[in-house]
């Protein structure tokens, strides 16, 4: 039951991560590689307002949120925008471009340095237990934003005007300037969402694991990437069943005294869902338009 | 009201409009006829935005709009129907109209109208888009331009595939928008179904415009009968 909870820990952050690729995926067809720093980004963030400003939970949520999103936006429009008639290589090999930039620049002496760096606690704990589970008021806190998100998000794509809009860029992207709207600001629109979700993954990490370095979001953007590939990229409900799947997985593989495994056992389920569902489980085959 | 002033279109080395001036008047109903390839569609993107204009102008309303975006022009009230129709498939109707609506104040004011021409929109109003037969999908495409609210209304052949029912069925719905007030341009290789409703008649062949004036003095020229009406 302790590693169910555990499970749904990581599987949340996953899932807000997933949601970013899979939503600037599902509307321009891109894998965003510079997502999982951005989340990274939005760690250090909450990292410097809660040693320098002693910032609570809502200071640290609200400064992650709109750090991360004026950074996606600032991504998209100086890198990808001018490339958005060229080949897709051109597009995915910029994105790595920004990725190693990131971690660089953030890795740099003058900005945070290379170092890993402890965030002081910043949200008061307590412990309940029930029955023989405990849990703590983080994990709650964690897995109430994460749902929380997870369902306004569905709520946000399927009923709002903007939501809307975002399926229709997705379904025809050509089209939608005939419907009199500037396909420009949607796209940005999304870049802002997905790198906010990302942002708050950032800082629903550093509540459980409070370290923060350059390279932290490597390994977990690469996770969050699975997942959404995993669930079937471009689909939010997709994205968010890959990433709990992929938590269970790793918990499962630890709780069985195969903690070395843990990444193996993800990887490896990507591939297998590849080979047996290449458009992921709740994915659509769709032909790649010309 | 809508002007095309020595317009060319080119992709890359291939010229597919060469030089065309186009003069619509306010209440217009024209119609550009030609071939497969002879430079029709081009004219409608490039007018819209969708397409570069290589050479020449386009002006709407008296002003200069070559360069206007074309989310922009839209919001002016030029609005274009797309050839192959471009609803949005995984939109269910509603949505689709609603997309339509998205830059228009009282979007919904135009729903009776487009529910008196196309009554079975009404009935499809839940479904996603992309379960309508083509001919629905047509008249989807053609209610979402009537719900932008347009001055004018652009259309790349809406007969494009359609029973010769449906097609009668399309251009009457396309002379009720026109004796509504709209001014419409309509791109057609049904040479015959367009010049039975339009008001103004242009021939294109080969990216330039051969002929034009009225539908009637069209429809009798022999070339054009020999090459597009098949008599």
């Amino acid at each position: 039951m302790q590693q169910v909870i555990n499970a749904l820990m990581l599987g949340s952050m996953y899932a807000l991560i997933a949601l970013g690729y899979t939503m600037i995926y599902g509307i321009i067809r891109f894998i965003n590689f510079a997502h999982g720093d951005v989340f990274m980004v939005g760690a250090y963030i909450v990292f410097n307002v809660v040693t320098i400003f002693k910032f609570g939970f809502w200071g640290a949520l609200l400064c992650a949120v709109l750090g991360t999103m004026l950074l996606g936006v600032v991504i998209e429009r100086v890198a990808y925008k001018p490339l958005r008639n060229a080949p897709k290589i051109s597009l995915l090999i910029t994105a790595i471009g920004v990725s190693l930039f990131l971690e660089n620049f953030v890795a740099l002496p003058v900005v945070m340095g290379s170092m890993p760096k402890v965030v002081p606690s910043f949200i008061p704990i307590s412990i309940y237990s029930l029955g023989n589970v405990k849990f703590s008021s983080a994990q709650v806190i964690i897995l109430v934003t994460a749902v929380a998100l997870m369902i306004f998000l569905g709520w946000f794509i399927r009923s709002t005007k903007l939501g809307r809009a975002m399926r229709a860029v997705s379904s025809d992207y050509a089209a939608v300037p005939l419907m009199g709207i500037n396909v420009d600001n949607i796209i940005s629109m999304a870049f802002a969402i997905g790198s906010a979700l990302a942002g708050v993954g950032g800082l629903l990490y550093v509540i459980v694991y409070p370290e923060v370095d350059p390279f932290m979001g490597i390994m977990l953007g690469t996770k969050a990437f699975i997942a959404a590939v995993v669930g079937g990229i471009g689909n939010i409900y997709g994205a968010v069943a890959g990433a709990y799947l992929i938590a269970f997985l790793e918990v499962a593989m630890v709780a069985a005294g195969y903690s070395m495994w843990r990444d193996a056992a993800a990887f490896g389920l990507l591939i297998i869902v590849l080979l047996i569902k290449p458009s992921g489980l709740f994915g659509k085959f769709e032909k790649e338009k010309v | 009201m809508l002007e095309l002033d020595s317009l060319f279109v080119r992709y890359g080395g291939i010229t597919a409009v060469r030089g065309i001036s186009v003069k619509i008047d306010d209440g217009d109903l024209a119609a550009i006829i030609g071939a497969n390839g002879a430079g029709k569609s081009s004219t409608l993107n490039a007018i819209v935005g969708m397409v570069p204009v290589a050479e020449g102008k386009v002006f709407f309303d008296g002003q200069d709009v070559t360069r206007t975006p074309t989310h922009v022009k839209v919001r002016k009230g030029m609005v274009l129907v797309p050839e192959g129709r471009r609803i949005f498939p995984n939109l269910t109707v509603y949505e689709n109209l609603q997309m339509a609506g998205y830059a228009v104040k009282d979007w919904k004011s135009e729903l009776d109208f487009v529910f008196t021409l196309f009554p079975i929109l009404n009935e499809r109003f839940k479904q996603s888009a992309g379960t309508l037969s083509g001919g629905e999908q047509q008249m989807l495409a053609i209610a979402r331009g009537i719900v932008a609210k347009p001055k004018v209304l652009l259309l790349d052949e809406p007969s494009l595939g359609l029973s010769p029912v449906l097609v009668q069925q399309i251009m009457g719905a396309i002379k009720q928008i026109n004796q509504r007030g709209t001014t419409v341009l309509l791109v057609e290789q049904n040479a015959f179904a367009a010049l039975r409703i339009a008001s103004k008649a242009f021939v294109m062949e080969l990216g330039e415009i051969t002929l034009q004036g009225e539908p009637s003095q069209i429809a009798v020229n022999e070339h054009v009968r020999a090459a597009y009406l098949g008599a």
